[in-house]
């Protein structure tokens, strides 16, 4: 029994590692080589937790091995366009110019059910409104709607907008996050002198978030409404 | 880059440790397989207490092999070693009739351990 849990452990950790090596990538979008390997992973680690006959080296060796040669192919995409192609395929153009292509859903398997199932997933429910879909490598679907049909942009109805980073958290739970202090261009004692400007202390600071212009949310840990700092000087 | 750094390194290392366990488990059962031989000449020959020692040194070698073997190989096929060898002294020592299928099923074992571990086409398909 205790035997099964350090080997649980062992594995647990090696398979988080693994992960970990084959990159961020992996776990927001599969291709299909990356698919392969996670399933193949998930199966090999469980053998030598099940089975205490087979030494961990047994198990570790083919998830490791996987995984180094998943890196190095990933690796050999990126350097190779035509070896990619071969490996991950190619997007696929499903409606151009408003027209369903019927031979790549045929190629692609794709039912007129499952064309529809796609588009709803990226908010369209009717389909004159697309002027163009591609159906991505990993299998997601992209959708680009007719202009008539669109959203329009700030910039169609002519309005000016400063491009500027998202607010960034710098105060969570009574404690400084300094890389996000530092990515603002600002220090910890200018942070600490906004909060002291409110009469509060760090400590009592739940959530504080600021933006390049000077923008600070700061919520208290108990509880009422937030301060919202316009312009302050971080 | 410094995954695929890192990956090529591990890689190289699993590399040189199936080679060193290839190797090591080649040589050890070669080794066996060479003690079984001259245990049955010893045997036929009629030098018992020779053969007993032979056996007494076989004995020896695998246990002094086995933690290493347990950590490379499955134990279903080292515990079949464990039954065979630790009979073999008992078998000469008592003038069994059972010592000559013993000793060849020793040698079959070991064989078989050996080509588990070393990469031929009838291995690996």
């Amino acid at each position: 029994m205790f035997v099964v849990l350090i080997r649980s452990l062992i594995l647990y950790i090696l398979v988080i590692f693994a992960v970990r090596l084959m990159g961020k990538r992996q776990l927001g979008e599969l291709q299909p080589s990356e698919l392969v390997i996670t399933i193949l992973i998930s199966n090999i680690a469980t053998l030598p937790i099940e089975d205490v006959n087979i030494p961990v080296i047994v198990g570790v060796t083919p998830i490791l091995s996987l995984v180094c040669f998943e890196v190095l192919m990933s690796g050999l995409t990126l350097k190779f366009p035509k070896f990619r192609r071969l490996v991950s395929g190619s997007p696929k153009i499903i409606i151009h110019n408003g027209v369903v292509d019927q031979k790549v859903m045929n190629e692609l398997r794709f039912s007129v059910d499952d064309l529809v199932s796609a588009m709803r997933g990226k908010d369209v429910f009717d389909i004159s409104e697309v002027q163009f879909a591609i159906v991505e490598t990993n299998g997601s679907f992209s959708v680009m709607k007719k202009r008539e049909d669109d959203v329009p942009k700030l910039s169609d109805i002519g309005v000016y907008a400063q491009n500027s980073d998202p607010p960034q958290l710098i105060v969570a739970d009574g404690k400084m996050i300094t890389p996000a202090i530092e990515f603002l261009g600002s220090s910890p004692e200018a942070v600490r002198r906004v909060i002291s400007g409110i009469g509060m202390k760090l400590e009592q600071v739940m959530i504080m978030t600021a933006d390049s212009d000077g923008k600070c949310y700061i919520a208290r840990k108990n509880g009422g409404s937030p301060y919202i700092i316009e312009g302050a000087n971080l | 880059m410094t995954r695929m750094i890192m990956s090529g390194c591990i890689l190289v290392t699993l590399l040189v440790m199936s080679i060193f366990s290839c190797m090591t488990v080649d040589r050890n059962c070669r080794e066996i397989e060479q003690s079984t031989d001259k245990i049955w000449e010893l045997y036929t020959s009629g030098d018992v207490q020779g053969a007993k020692d032979e056996a007494a040194e076989l004995e020896a070698r695998w246990e002094k092999v086995r933690s290493t073997y347990a950590v490379l190989v499955n134990n279903g096929r080292l515990n079949e070693m464990d039954r065979v060898t630790s009979r073999i002294y008992y078998l000469v020592e008592n003038d069994s009739r059972e010592l000559h299928s013993e000793l060849t099923e020793l040698e079959h074992i070991s064989k078989g351990l050996r080509a588990g571990e070393t990469p031929k086409l009838t291995s690996i398909f």
